[in-house]
């Protein structure tokens, strides 16, 4: 056992980077130049005084995260849409695309080391000058590719402090894990199997197919993310690290601002933190507070992918989100605790969550006209769908286990209210040989491709 | 950390004992299956068991498990016949099965029932499933090993290897009530009855040409084995069965491939008889597809390799 915190972090770094490597060893020059960039900027910031200095280190680190980000994400994207821009215009210009592999993870990590460095830069955190124990925080493998994207603030200095094995800790961490595989390989791929073919070519289907593909894929997307980020977390729990949560029952949400509180918490905090708040947030006045929301939603449809249908996504959210506003606004809340009103609430809110998924999910803006067209149209009615039985049972049995355990942060803890432990135990054979029977590799989770 | 482990030894150990369970519940329930995985399992029994002590074993892929009927062969030569034949397999499994036949006896002659894709390296292992059951052996595990997918945790865990085979599993299960299957096989020999079609007919002649990739490692072993069988004075015969005219077109290097089969009997010593030209193999009456004879066909050919087996 390394007793001392000083190997401890270098033995989680190399495996951290080994974890990388394995995927391809050639980016993980990007990453330690991110890291290096970063951790440098950061001792310097602390040792400027003259704020002009502070300010160039700032935009210096900005560029240079943001520009190697920009040039393996968007570049293309970017390019193709200024050549069709200026093609609707008459003019062809002649600029060429590059043909690069998107780096795994490249939008978590970048953003990882944006915000520590924004943090020191606005004194709210003390950087370090302890290399390893950075490029540790910044590479550490459970939460490298997928996130939960963590602040400095709360993980870093977990770094340095002595890790105690907790038993209680480490246990909740393998109980998490489960759950997150279960969600993932049960739920998230039995229903892709069922509803990729229909997204491929939404043209050969009818719009209630199509329409309960998109109920599913909002099970999907769920089951698939905060599974994978249930599986992180729990690995981090077993090194003795507390990763932050990242989806708390987003669709037992009772408004479309309380579902991104509930959604990807750790991306919506950041652009809350880093761009709303920076912008005034809700300071400057109600009409301001409506353009700093819609600036957020769009950066985040852009963070997402380099694709017009994200960025259709985010405005489409702003818009819902900003109606959410003024209900809240002008709206009393009268009738709050009334059950069949909160329910109402929850069907009505998860109905717009679902209808933008379509855009999410849908492959290119001609597929987004044709589902719209048809699950808009009296082809709502027609549907050829098959969906195995044990789908539904597996999606009644998820949401039902999550509100038993929403007043906790991750569900499957409530299982540990179950006072006999044979039961408890039986409980959690019951998930692993589950898991094991609808096993299928390779695992691909939706939101390695960001 | 005490606490932790005991509680996960604990918790382990209880999955362990159910896994072991139900690996040996799916296991032995498959290896019941007399036609799932193409009947395959049937003739691993036999091989597991030590039933097949037959005087005359006819090792090929699946030209050989319909072509070589054990029925007709043993009562022209009153010799006992088993047909070892894989289907859709390169030498390499073919040899799999020899060894283990030749680990546990040694027949007094073998049929290599040759194919002129048998050589030709596959990039993963056809019916993969027929294997499920004998993993934990060795030999299984070093031939099988290279199948996409496979890890050492398939060979040395129990349960994973039947990890998100739910067809298997489900299989596995129906069998508790269903010990009546019908037979597939007969000594691994399986007779098609289907009818040569003109859809097969189009097939043919809109399938372009190709070249056969000898691999190097599989033609050693093929050579390998023909010399380990003489080297146990096994009598060992060569045949290239009937192949229908319109098939034989279609790759662009058959004389070569057929010339390695030819050194190498020329080599050992051992008689070839190529059925290439044989007047069955111009009449479609014999054939469900260019490669395959059917029933019919498979009796009358079974009848002259009988006859010539009877004379050496």
């Amino acid at each position: 056992m390394l007793k001392n915190i000083k190997q401890q972090n270098i033995l989680l770094l190399l495996a951290s980077l080994f974890f990388y490597g394995w995927w391809d060893w050639r980016f993980l020059s990007l990453i330690c130049f991110s890291s290096l960039l970063d951790f440098f900027i950061g001792l310097a910031l602390n040792n400027t005084q003259t704020q002009k200095k502070r300010k160039l280190l700032l935009i210096t680190s900005i560029c240079l995260n943001l520009g190697v980000l920009f040039t393996f994400k968007y570049y293309n994207f970017f390019v193709e849409s200024f050549l069709f821009l200026f093609h609707s215009f008459g003019v062809d210009l002649n600029v060429q695309t590059l043909s690069i592999i998107l780096p795994l993870g490249i939008s978590f990590y970048t953003f990882q080391t944006l915000s520590y460095t924004i943090d020191v830069y606005k004194r709210a955190f003390e950087p370090t000058n302890d290399v390893i124990a950075f490029m540790a925080f910044i590479s550490f493998f459970p939460q490298l590719v997928a996130g939960p994207i963590e602040r400095a603030s709360n993980l870093l200095p977990q770094f340095f402090a002595k890790r105690i094995f907790n038993t209680q800790f480490a246990l909740e961490g393998l109980k998490i894990m489960l759950w997150g595989f279960l969600k993932k390989i049960v739920i998230a791929d039995g229903i892709s199997v069922i509803i990729d073919p229909i997204f491929e070519s939404p043209e050969q289907y009818q719009g209630g197919t199509l329409a309960i593909a998109g109920l599913l894929f909002a099970v999907q997307i769920y089951a698939d993310f905060s599974g994978y980020s249930e599986i992180a977390i729990g690995t981090a729990r077993l090194f003795g690290f507390r990763l932050m949560t990242n989806f708390k029952y987003p669709y037992f949400s009772l408004s479309i601002i309380e579902f991104w509180k509930r959604w990807h918490i750790s991306l919506t905090s950041w652009f809350k933190d880093y761009i709303y708040i920076p912008l005034g947030g809700n300071r400057l006045g109600f009409s301001k507070q409506i353009v700093n929301t819609f600036i957020v939603f769009c950066v985040s449809g852009i963070w997402h992918g380099a694709n017009s249908t994200f960025v259709l996504w985010g405005i489409a959210h702003a818009f819902f989100f900003i109606i959410a506003l003024l209900i809240q606004k002008y709206n009393k809340p009268y009738f709050q605790s009334f059950s069949v009103i909160r329910i109402s609430k929850i069907l009505y809110t998860n109905c717009i969550v679902v209808l933008l998924w379509f855009l999410f999910r849908a492959e290119s803006m001609q597929d987004v006209s044709v589902i719209f067209a048809k699950i808009f149209s009296s082809n709502i009615t027609h549907h050829s769908l098959v969906i195995p039985t044990y789908v539904y049972i597996v999606i009644v049995v998820l949401f039902f286990v999550e509100w038993l355990g929403r007043s906790r942060d991750f569900a499957i803890l409530a299982i540990g209210n179950i006072p006999v432990r044979s039961i408890r135990w039986a409980v959690y054979y019951v998930l692993i040989f589950t898991i094991l029977y609808y096993f299928k590799t390779p695992l691909n989770y939706i939101y390695f491709q960001f | 950390m005490k606490e932790f482990i005991r509680h996960i030894i604990l918790f382990v150990a209880i999955l362990l004992v159910v896994s072991i369970s139900l690996d040996i519940f799916i296991s032995k329930q498959l290896r019941k299956s007399k036609s799932y995985a193409a009947g395959e399992y049937t003739v691993w029994n036999d091989i597991f068991a030590n039933r097949i002590t037959h005087d005359i074993l006819i090792y090929g892929s699946s030209r050989a498990w319909v072509h070589f009927s054990p029925e007709i062969i043993q009562t022209t030569t009153g010799k006992s016949v088993y047909n070892m034949g894989l289907d859709g397999q390169s030498f390499e499994i073919q040899y799999l099965r020899h060894l283990k036949i030749f680990q546990r006896h040694i027949p007094h002659s073998i049929i290599f029932s040759l194919d002129i894709f048998s050589l030709e390296r596959d990039v993963d292992i056809y019916n993969v499933e027929q294997f499920l059951p004998y993993m934990p052996d060795i030999d299984i595990w070093n031939y099988t090993r290279r199948n996409k997918g496979f890890t050492w945790f398939d060979y040395s865990l129990p349960l994973i290897r039947y990890a998100g085979r739910r067809t298997e599993i489900q299989k596995a299960v129906t069998l508790c009530n269903a010990t009546d299957e019908e037979l597939y096989r007969y000594n691994g020999y399986k007779p098609i009855q289907a009818q040569w079609t003109k859809k097969v007919e189009e097939t043919l002649l809109n399938k372009k040409e190709r070249r056969i990739i000898v691999d190097s490692t599989l033609r050693e072993l093929f050579e390998r084995c023909v010399a380990q069988c003489v080297a146990n004075n096994v009598q060992v015969l060569f045949v290239y069965s009937p192949e229908h005219i319109m098939g034989q077109k279609h790759i662009r290097n058959r004389d070569s491939v057929m010339n390695i089969y030819s050194q190498i009997a020329h080599k050992y010593n051992v008689p070839f008889y190529n059925f290439s030209n044989d007047s069955m193999c111009y009449s479609t009456r014999y054939f469900y597809n260019a490669s395959h004879l059917n029933k019919e066909g498979s009796e009358i050919f079974s009848k002259k390799i009988a006859t010539i087996v009877q004379k050496l």
